[in-house]
């Protein structure tokens, strides 16, 4: 797969915003930051290609993990002209991507 | 924050404002958090949007702005309050471009209050005029009395000036008929102006039924050119005779001008009257010469903002007046057939002889160490609810409400102050000293209303000199009563610090 098609887009929200920088508490690294960013990824892409993905997309950075998740398709009510209509959302999924210390993606730093 | 202060003139200033990047940035840092309330950005609760977010959507530059308005806004009002000044009006602001990482000057021009330089307000004399009424002046009301009381009565003898006369007229000049008119009644007159001018001198010496022609010349100054200069052709039948009869002088006149049973009751009347008119008089009189002397003494410069605000005042006050007998401003400007600018303009030099007056009684209210505490207030209130204004508690009061009436009842204290100095050692008339006394409070009170006020109630005084009843004299005191009712409504901005808006 297209390294466009795994990585959807980047997504900055409250949430992805305070996983960017969170600080590991206690242990030998105490304070600090633990890079993570948030991105839409192909519903079929695994941690592997993931990884590959946003190296290849981001040079200089460093993939330490990768934590994916399924997120539902929702059910969406439409209200149109002709009237109402149930449609699903497709199910899609949201990958957690943790870099090495230090390490920042400026396109998606808020 | 560096503020240095220029005065081109005494009234105005002009505030040079510095201020360092951090202060821009403390106040970006601001206006961001406010921002992020205001805009939501998807992803992020109100309020909760990272500046970087906020950056992105609204501009780095628009936040900036934004801080610095704020700051601009407190940076002047604290330059204000440093400097000690008090602005009139709102600043003029030259606020250029924010530059990044630059420190920051604007300046603002601003009309502020200037010092008024008093004179020797203490070494102010002024004479109280005589209150005494002689009996000249009750003759000549009497004399009034008669001539109000007089009947038109037919005589039969040639008419005489003086006579009312009924004619049928006819006027021609040249070939053009100016008047034509029947069994019109008019008083003879000795002097007569426009194109009737000399013909009374004609008509006297005639009898009733006798018919007349003659001619005289139209004066040259009469305002239509075609006819003056001319000469005009008078047809005229004298159809009646009126003599002017004075009653006698007796109880009789005195039932008949009011609610006299002799003629030495009404004459005692007329006396009272009289003093008391006089003594208002007096009293006006020594309050208007001591502030007006005192306001010749000083020195001070009237900012323009000054004088517009107390015509608009004087308009508003106008328009209140106008408004009990139903007609707007617009209206009555039609009426006079004045344009608004024009009515401004005319109202112009008193507007600057009342906020110089204001200006002057602030002064010497500040150098005689006057103040207004709440039982002034509280008087104060009980005469205004007194007159009928909307009832006002001092606990109700607004501040700038309360600031309005604590300046003005100073300004009449200092006003009751300065014509005690001007006429130290002088009794106050010879009438009876308690109920000039309690008038001097209340008139005082409404000085301002009653000497440079509303000019109609000043006329309706004069008026009602002709006195046939005893009530006039009530009245008059009551119209001296009345506090302004402009303290009420809107807090004139006059020397109360202006809001500093930016």
């Amino acid at each position: 797969m297209e390294i466009t098609e795994i990585l959807r887009h980047g997504i900055i929200t409250e949430q992805s915003v305070d996983l960017q920088n969170t600080k590991r508490e206690g242990g030998n690294h105490d304070g600090e930051i633990v890079p993570r960013y948030t991105f839409r990824v192909a519903l079929e892409a695994n941690k592997y290609e993931i990884k590959q993905a946003v190296e290849a997309m981001f040079p200089g950075v460093t993939v330490l993990r990768v934590n994916t998740m399924r997120m539902p398709g929702k059910e969406r009510t439409l209200r149109t002209r002709k009237g109402m209509f149930r449609k699903e959302a497709r199910p899609w999924k949201k990958a957690i991507v943790t870099l090495a210390e230090g390490q920042t993606i400026p396109e998606l730093q808020a | 924050m560096k503020v240095t202060v220029e005065r081109p003139s005494e009234s105005e200033a002009l505030l040079n404002v510095e201020l360092d990047w951090t202060e821009l940035e403390k106040a970006s840092d601001k206006a961001y958090r406010k921002l992020a309330q205001r805009y939501t950005v998807p992803g992020f609760r109100p309020g909760k949007a990272p500046r970087t977010m906020l950056e992105r959507m609204v501009g780095k530059e628009a936040i900036y702005q934004e801080g610095l308005e704020d700051l601009i806004e407190t940076t002047y009002r604290e330059a204000v309050r440093q400097n000690d000044l008090t602005p009139l009006g709102q600043p003029q602001m030259d606020a250029p471009q924010i530059e990044m990482g630059q420190p920051y000057t604007f300046t603002a021009r601003v009309p502020v209050l200037a010092p008024v330089h008093l004179g020797e307000y203490r070494a102010i004399r002024v004479e109280r005029p005589s209150t005494d009424v002689t009996e000249a002046d009750v003759d000549k009301v009497v004399a009034q009395i008669r001539e109000n009381q007089a009947m038109w009565l037919p005589v039969e003898r040639p008419a005489r000036i003086g006579d009312k006369v009924v004619v049928d007229l006819k006027l021609t000049v040249g070939d053009r008929t100016v008047s034509d008119l029947h069994d019109n009644e008019f008083e003879l007159a000795e002097e007569r102006a426009g194109i009737f001018s000399g013909m009374d001198q004609h008509l006297a010496g005639m009898s009733e039924g006798e018919s007349k022609q003659f001619t005289t010349t139209v004066p040259e100054d009469y305002a239509n050119t075609e006819l003056a200069g001319k000469e005009a052709q008078y047809d005229v039948t004298l159809k009646g005779v009126k003599e002017h009869q004075l009653p006698e002088v007796d109880d009789e006149l005195a039932k008949a001008a009011g609610e006299f049973q002799t003629l030495g009751e009404m004459r005692e009347a007329v006396t009272a009257q009289l003093r008391s008119q006089k003594e208002n008089d007096a009293r006006r009189g020594v309050r208007d010469e001591a502030v007006k002397a005192a306001v010749n003494q000083s020195q001070m410069d009237v900012h323009p903002v000054l004088v517009d605000e107390e015509v608009h005042a004087m308009m508003d006050e106008m328009n209140r007046m106008l408004s009990q007998s139903r007609i707007s401003l617009e209206q009555y400007l039609t009426m006079t057939g004045k344009s608004e600018e024009e009515y401004h303009k005319e109202l112009e030099p008193e507007a600057a002889e009342r906020v110089k007056r204001d200006l002057v009684l602030d002064a010497i209210a500040d150098a005689e160490g006057i103040t207004a505490d709440d039982d002034d207030i509280e008087g104060w209130l009980q005469l205004y609810n007194a007159m009928g204004g909307k009832r006002l508690r001092l606990r109700d009061l607004k501040e700038a409400q309360r600031a309005n009436i604590t300046r003005r009842i100073k300004r009449d204290k200092a006003l009751s102050q300065l014509v005690e100095i001007a006429t130290e050692g002088q009794a106050e008339g010879g009438a009876s000293e308690a109920t000039v006394e309690a008038n001097a409070h209340a008139a005082a009170s409404a000085g301002a209303t009653a000497t440079s006020g509303n000019g109609a109630a000043s006329s309706a005084n004069d008026e009602q000199s002709l006195p046939t009843t005893q009530a006039a004299v009530v009245e008059t005191n009551a119209e001296a009563v009345a506090p302004d009712e402009a303290a009420m409504t809107e807090p004139r901005a006059t020397p109360a610090p202006a809001e500093t808006d930016v």
